[in-house]
Formats: structure tokens, C-alpha cells, sequence
């Protein structure tokens, strides 16, 4: 349970006049949760799309168990196991939701297209949906086009997604944003149940730090671009240098 | 030599006349986001109203060209207040594409039941023609050259070094966030839509003579938007230097050929495409 | 659970079996009273139908917008004109190697053009079939030039030969079945779900790991067999060819095909060809205003009606659904 399933490494993004990301290290280890906090504009978003590779580091390198992923695609880090959700749902948002998970499952599957047009089971789909939406509680109109769907539905589908997936790694692009007690409980099962049944790490963006003192076991604490702090969750809600970090500017939440 | 002097002005002539119709083209993508597949029949329209002004109501130079500017800035308005205007908030990103196909089947059919299937005939702007050795050339594309160079000048200096230009494509830039600054967006498009129906339609006036008012003038289009697509779609700069290119092309190729021109500039366009799919003088290159 | 599902199926299968039938009593109707003219415009209707199919998966699962089918058609078309006539293959056997020349020159095409952003991409078609078109009409030694290729043999499969459009209709029949019914079974595969989200959301499509140019490269190939052995049929069954059977005109109509029809539903490709193809014949009358009610109904299409006669039909159905749970939670809570 100490294998280090994520590892950047000195990575380096630079926007014309901006560092969004400089020099940052850190790991995430299998059955971890690791929340990367900071202030607006830190740059956390950056930085997973730096891991998922939608945009690719100047300088760096990103591992994913133990495979260099620095240079590659989006499209192949996404088979390779990391998973990923958005601030903004991502979906087809005209399609209903069973079309968009099975998109999720599609992932799973390694033998793609000729193996689904001569009749792929998707009966395994079928439960394993099933049984994701049973652990977080989700109650879901089927019927209904993704778009008629209430947001934090959306947020809990789009969990639900990426784990149909089977991943290595959850990159979580604040979950919490938006949704209510109840939503949030739900994604807090979700996430639960993939840490110990999928044996995933889970890299977690969010603002929440009620939610994010709570279950991560690891913080990163990101401001202007590097990491001024790490530790435990005790220890870094009393560092001094992240109560500034947060106090000096427009700040969030602070429990 | 004299051959390769006179192959190179026409050459260079009609590359122009590509290059007003690609800049139409890339502006309209720019400004508004959209492909306009009626170019080529708002030249061809421009070319029949000049004739039904210059050749049926026998106006003078001075009435034709006022009456002329007239005309081609309604048919502009019309154009964005009847294609453009009411698709541009579809679901579907092809819609507003697949009306201007309507459109062109409209303009050329109605010019077809209004003036006829027989070419018509329009003298030309200069008459007589220059020597050039044993060649002959005649002045028409002079004038062409130099009403391309005088408009292809204006154009690119406004949209591309002038603050007017800047707003003028800030609707596809940010639609909300031009509206928010107290853009006149529509007005802004407007503009757009009656510049390029004015530059096509004098151009159209300016090709008839040479290639009589008629359906053909419609094939125009195809081979602007090859020179826009070869000399790369994001820049002006590209579409007028890849149409120039494409007049060129067409040109010489016509020395040895007269069928396979087409193919000739077709296939340009595939190899282009295969080794710098951005375009030859586009500011991106690469992936 | 288990009888609502059981129940659902019956269903299923009693409206299929109604549309089946309500088709056959329509072609046996139309068969016995039917002469040669008949046919001839059905057939081409028919043929059409594959051709839009093609543009349906490019253009409605895709959203690529593709005016190179005709194209690929006339490469279908041209090829097993060729072999058959010419290396006298056997039609069965030229067809089959045309569909492939087709498909490998579509490959090597796809390669160059996918990687145009979507408007880019519909220019570089329109490119390809302007130059597909020329060389149709003017390379004499493959296409005959502007004088055509004629005496292209008739069809034989299976020692029965088609000489006659009736049989070529029952033919048809089946052929257009069989590709709508592929068609489908790709819309319900990894491939036709992975073509929805290149077309809806891109960004979802990369983080679901879809590799978005080769997807697109295949299925470019794959609309290319579709629209190869529409050409190739129609080299067969006319035993003639002309290059204005491929022009871009032709193209556009395709497109009308699919956006009247509704452009993601192969009912709706289906439903376009034949409306667009069967119309004008009704409206013979109009003959000369064709083009011009032509464009005009196409801006009149996108202005009112983008997501076609299928589109509308789902809007309503989806509709009322919503409507129906609304009263149903209403009354639940008053209840």
C-alpha cells in the first residue's frame, strides 16, 4: 500500500509573464488521498491538466507508476489510468446519462473497437454502474438528457464516470464546488469506496477544507506556483506560512 | 520571356481577384465565425448587377459606381439579416455553413431566371490593351491589378494594424464580452458583411469583361478557397499570399495545360496539406 | 423488474414487426404495379440512401461535415468499371477490390485531412471533390474523359444476373437494409459512443481516453466503403458512367439528405434520401424552379427545422415524457 503510484517531478509551466507552475515535486501513494489546497489563482488547475495532458511542462517530468508520461497525449495518460474530473462537468450534454458512463466503461475495455462491434457484454457495466450508485446513494432520471440533470447530480455522475473507468489515479478538480451536504456525502462514499475496493490514489483539488482536513491523508499546499508547505493535515492547518498564504489574499474557506 | 512576363501579370491579376475573395472568406470566419459558401455567387451577382447598370440603364461612370455601392451594401445587410442573422444562435454549429449553400443556390438561381443562361458582356474598364513584345495584354488587368492592390492594402491595414480593425473582429473574439464594452456588435458585423459584398461585387465587375457575365463566374470560389486554405487560414496575410500563389499556379499550369489546371491547384492544395497543414505562410507551424 | 422487462420487449419487437410489414405491403404494392421509370427513380433513391448513410456517420455521430462522398463513389464506381470491363474480373470480385482501393486511398487521405479543425476540413473536402471531379471528367484512359464509360458489365452474384431494375430493386432492398442495420449496430459500439463525444465535447473525449485522430481516420474509411459501393452499384446497374454523376452538387444534396432527415439518426438518412430524391419527381411540374425552391427550403431547414424531421419527432417525444413525470410528481405530491 506504500507504492508510489504518482510522482512529478520538477515540473516547470510558464504562460508568457505567468509561472502558474514552478518547480513542483510531490507523490501520491496507492490507497492515499492527497489534497492540493492554495489560493485562487495558485495555480491548481494548471497543475492537473499538466498531469492529465491536456497541456504538456516546460520542463520536468510526470510519472505514472513508474512510466514516464511527461510527453505523452492526453488520450493515452487517460488509458494508462488517470482518471479525471472537472470543475465543470464534462459530458455529452445532449446524450442521456447511460450513453455517458458507458463511455467510462468503453475506457476500461482495452480491445476497443472490433471487439464492441462483434458484441461486447456490457452486462459487468451494468452491475458495476449499479453498484457504484447504490454505495454513493445517487438517485438518477435515467431518462433525462444530461442537461436536464441538476449540477450536483452531474458532479456525482461524473465521479461514477471515471471509475467505471478503472483508474490508477482520481484527479479531482474541486468536487465539492456547488453541491450541497447531502452531494457531498455521497462523493465522500464514492471516494471511500474507490480508495479501498479499486485501490486507486486520489489526487484532490478543492476549496472544501472542512471536507479536505477530513479525509486526505497528505496535503500540498500550492501558492504562486510552488509548494510552500506539505504534511499531515494537523500540521499544515497550523502553518503559519499557509494561514498567510490564504489570509493575504481574497481568501476561500479556512475551517 | 515575353511568355513568362504575360502568364505572371494574369497570373498575378487573377491571384488578386482570389485573394479579395479568400480575405472576404477569413474575415467572415474571423469576425463572425462562419463559412460562407455564397462567395463566389455575391461576386457573380456583383458582375450581373454592374451589367444590368452599366449595359441596360447606361449609366454613367460616376452613377454606376454610387449606384453600385448601394446596391452591393443592401444586398450585404440582406444577406446577414435574412442567412446569417437568423441561425447564428443554432445548436447546430453547421447550420449557419449549410444556409449560406441555400444562400449561393438562391443568388445563382435568381440571377439565372433574371438575366438569363446566354454570357452577357461588359466592356471593358480600360479599353485597349498593352505590348509587351510579341504579347498582348489587355488593360483589364491592369486595372484589376491595381484595384487588387488598392484594396487588399485597405483591408489588411484596417483589420490588421488599425484599432478599427482590432473591434471590428472582437465578435468572434468574445461575442459577450465585445457586447459588454459597448461594442455595436451588430452594427460591427454589418460592416464586415457590406465590405465584402463591396469588394466582391466590384471585382466581379472588374472580371466580366474578361470572362463574360455568366454561371461560370461562381467556380471563382473554389480556387479562393484553396489559395486561403494553402496560405493558411488564420492570417490574412496567408489567404492573400496563398491565393496570390494559387492565381499564379493556375496560371503557368495553363501553359501546358488547359484541362488539368484544376487538378494542378488541387493538388497543391493535398501536398500542402500534408507537410504544413496550417498553411505555407501561416504564423503557426507545427502542431 | 423481470415482467416489466419482458413486457418491453414484447413491445420492442410488436412495433418492429408492424414497420416490417407496413414496409413489405408497400413493396409488394409497388412492384406489381410499378414500370421501368418507376424503378429507375426508386433505385437511385435506394443507392442514395447508402451514400447519405455514409455522410450520417461522418457528419451526424461524427460531426465532420464531408463533401468528398461523391468522391468515393466515383472511385467505387470507376474502379470496378474497370476491373470488370477492362481485366474482366468477375462483378462479385470487382466490387469487393474496388471497395478496397476506395478505402485505402481513403486512408491515406485521412491522414492529411483529419487533422483539419472541423470548418477547415469541410474546405479540404470540398478540395477533394472538386479534384476527384476533374479528373473524372478529363482522365480518359480510367473514366472515358467527357465521352463517359459505357458497356460496364452487368452484375452477377451467385450465377443470377441483374439485367433488369426490377430484380435490381429487390436487391437494393436488401443492400440498404443490411447497411442501415451495420450503421446502427456502430452507432451501439465503443466506436459510434466514442464518435459522440469527439463531436459533443472533446475534452471529454480525451479524458476517456479517445484518440481523436484515429478514430476520425476510421471512420473516414469506413464512410468511404459505404459511399464506394453506393458508386460502385450505380456503375453496375446503369452499365454507364458519367463524371456528372459525382459532382459537388451531388454532394450538397447529400447534405440536405441528412440534415432534412434529421443528421444523427439513420431513419432520418434514410427518410431524407428518399424525400429528397422522390420530391422533385412528384414536382415535376416545377422543374425549372427546382434549384431555386432547392435553396430555398435548405435555409428555410436551418432556420427552422437544424435537427431534421427525426430530430423534431425526439424533441416531442422527450417532451412529453417530461410533461408526463411533472403531472406524475405533482399528483404525488398533492396525493
Amino acid at each position: 500500500m506504500d507504492e508510489v503510484i504518482l510522482s512529478i517531478q520538477n515540473v516547470n509551466k510558464s504562460f508568457g509573464g505567468i509561472k502558474p507552475t514552478d518547480n513542483v515535486s510531490f507523490n501520491v501513494k496507492r490507497g492515499e488521498i492527497v489534497g492540493l489546497i492554495g489560493p485562487n489563482g495558485a495555480g491548481k488547475s494548471t497543475l492537473l491538466n499538466l498531469i492529465s495532458g491536456i497541456i504538456s511542462p516546460d520542463s520536468g517530468s510526470i510519472f505514472l507508476n513508474n512510466v514516464d508520461i511527461s510527453r505523452m497525449p492526453a488520450y493515452r495518460r487517460s488509458r494508462m489510468g488517470i482518471g479525471r474530473t472537472f470543475q465543470d462537468p464534462q459530458f455529452l450534454l445532449r446524450s442521456k446519462p447511460i450513453e455517458n458512463m458507458l463511455l467510462g466503461a468503453d475506457l476500461a475495455n482495452k480491445n476497443r473497437y472490433m471487439q464492441s462491434y462483434l458484441g461486447l457484454s456490457e452486462d459487468k457495466f451494468t452491475m458495476k454502474f449499479a453498484e457504484l450508485l447504490e454505495i454513493s446513494g445517487l438517485n438518477v432520471d435515467m431518462s433525462l438528457r444530461i442537461n436536464d440533470l441538476p449540477y450536483g447530480q452531474r458532479k456525482i455522475l461524473e465521479i461514477v464516470r471515471a471509475l467505471l473507468g478503472n483508474p490508477q489515479i482520481l484527479l479531482m478538480d474541486e468536487p465539492a464546488a456547488g453541491i450541497n451536504i447531502v452531494e457531498t456525502e455521497m462523493i465522500v462514499k464514492l471516494i471511500n469506496y474507490a480508495i479501498s475496493e479499486q485501490k486507486i490514489g486520489v489526487l484532490l483539488v478543492e476549496h472544501h477544507m472542512d471536507l479536505v482536513m477530513s479525509i486526505c491523508n497528505w496535503i500540498e499546499v500550492l501558492s504562486s506556483g510552488t509548494i510552500i508547505a506539505n504534511g499531515v493535515p494537523e500540521d499544515v492547518s497550523k502553518n503559519p506560512s499557509v494561514i498567510e498564504a490564504y489570509l493575504g489574499r481574497k481568501s476561500d474557506v479556512i475551517s | 520571356m515575353t511568355t513568362f512576363i504575360h502568364f505572371t501579370i494574369v497570373g498575378l491579376a487573377m491571384g488578386m481577384i482570389y485573394a479579395i475573395m479568400s480575405l472576404g472568406f477569413v474575415l467572415l470566419v474571423r469576425s463572425i465565425g462562419i463559412l460562407n459558401f455564397a462567395q463566389g455567387d455575391l461576386f457573380m451577382l456583383g458582375a450581373y448587377i454592374s451589367y444590368s447598370l452599366i449595359m441596360q440603364l447606361n449609366l454613367s461612370p460616376i452613377a454606376y459606381i454610387i449606384s453600385a455601392i448601394i446596391a452591393f451594401a443592401i444586398i450585404g445587410v440582406v444577406f446577414m439579416y435574412v442567412i446569417w442573422g437568423p441561425v447564428k444562435k443554432s445548436y447546430w454549429p453547421q447550420a449557419p455553413i449549410v444556409c449560406t449553400i441555400g444562400a449561393s443556390y438562391i443568388i445563382s438561381e435568381a440571377c439565372r431566371l433574371i438575366w438569363g443562361n446566354a454570357p452577357l458582356i461588359i466592356p471593358s474598364t480600360i479599353k485597349g490593351s498593352i505590348n509587351i513584345g510579341a504579347l498582348t495584354i489587355s488593360n483589364q488587368y491592369i486595372a484589376i491589378l491595381i484595384y487588387g492592390v488598392l484594396v487588399i492594402s485597405a483591408i489588411y491595414l484596417l483589420y490588421e494594424k488599425a484599432y478599427l480593425g482590432l473591434i471590428l473582429q472582437s465578435a468572434t473574439q468574445d461575442y459577450m464580452a465585445a457586447t459588454i464594452l459597448g461594442v455595436p456588435v451588430n452594427l460591427t458585423i454589418a460592416i464586415t458583411y457590406v465590405l465584402i459584398t463591396l469588394m466582391l461585387g466590384f471585382s466581379g465587375y472588374l472580371v466580366a469583361p474578361l470572362f463574360f457575365v455568366s454561371q461560370n463566374l461562381a467556380g471563382f470560389q473554389v480556387k479562393s478557397f484553396a489559395g486561403a486554405i494553402i496560405g493558411g487560414f488564420g492570417s490574412l496575410k496567408g489567404a492573400i499570399l496563398g491565393s496570390i500563389m494559387v492565381g499564379l499556379i493556375e496560371s503557368y499550369s495553363a501553359y501546358f495545360t488547359s484541362v488539368y489546371k484544376d487538378a494542378f491547384i488541387f493538388g497543391t492544395l493535398l501536398i500542402v496539406l500534408a507537410v504544413r497543414p496550417n498553411g505555407l505562410f501561416s504564423e503557426k507551424n507545427g502542431k | 423488474m423481470a415482467s416489466n422487462k419482458n413486457r418491453e420487449i414484447l413491445i420492442k419487437t410488436g412495433w418492429t414487426a408492424l414497420k416490417v410489414a407496413l414496409v413489405a405491403v408497400v413493396v409488394i404494392v409497388f412492384t406489381s404495379k410499378a414500370n421501368n421509370y418507376y424503378f429507375t427513380i426508386v433505385n437511385s433513391a435506394l443507392i442514395y440512401v447508402i451514400a447519405a448513410l455514409s455522410l450520417s456517420l461522418l457528419l451526424g455521430m461524427g460531426g465532420m461535415m464531408s463533401f468528398a462522398t461523391v468522391t468515393f463513389m466515383g472511385i467505387g464506381a470507376y474502379a470496378t468499371a474497370n476491373l470488370s470491363k477492362v481485366l474482366h474480373v468477375p462483378t462479385s470480385l470487382s466490387i469487393l477490390l474496388a471497395v478496397l482501393i476506395s478505402a485505402l486511398i481513403a486512408f491515406l487521405i485521412a491522414i492529411l485531412l483529419t487533422r483539419l479543425k472541423g470548418s477547415y476540413f469541410a474546405f479540404a473536402s470540398i478540395g477533394l471533390a472538386q479534384i476527384s471531379y476533374a479528373i473524372f471528367l478529363n482522365f480518359k484512359p480510367l473514366t472515358g474523359g467527357p465521352n463517359g464509360f459505357s458497356n460496364v458489365p452487368k452484375l452477377i452474384i451467385a450465377g443470377i444476373e441483374f439485367d433488369n431494375l426490377k430484380k435490381w430493386f429487390y436487391l437494393l432492398l436488401i443492400i440498404v437494409f443490411l447497411a442501415a442495420l451495420s450503421l446502427e449496430r456502430i452507432r451501439r459500439t465503443t466506436l459510434g459512443r466514442s464518435l459522440a463525444a469527439i463531436r459533443d465535447n472533446e475534452i471529454a473525449a480525451q479524458s476517456l481516453g479517445i484518440d481523436i485522430y484515429s478514430t476520425k481516420i476510421i471512420t473516414f474509411v469506413i464512410a468511404s466503403v459505404y459511399g464506394s459501393i453506393a458508386g460502385a452499384l450505380i456503375a453496375h446497374m446503369n452499365t454507364y458512367l458519367s463524371a456528372y454523376l459525382f459532382t459537388f452538387d451531388i454532394s450538397v444534396s447529400f447534405l440536405i439528405m441528412v440534415m432534412l432527415g434529421g443528421v444523427n439518426s439513420t431513419t432520418g438518412a434514410i427518410l431524407g434520401a428518399l424525400l429528397v430524391t422522390l420530391i422533385p419527381e412528384w414536382f415535376r411540374v416545377l422543374q425549372s424552379y427546382m434549384k431555386l425552391i432547392y435553396g430555398i427550403s435548405i435555409v428555410a431547414l436551418m432556420i427552422f427545422m437544424p435537427s431534421g424531421l427525426t430530430g423534431i419527432i425526439d424533441s416531442i417525444k422527450y417532451k412529453v415524457d417530461m410533461e408526463k413525470k411533472k403531472k406524475r410528481n405533482k399528483d404525488y405530491s398533492n396525493g
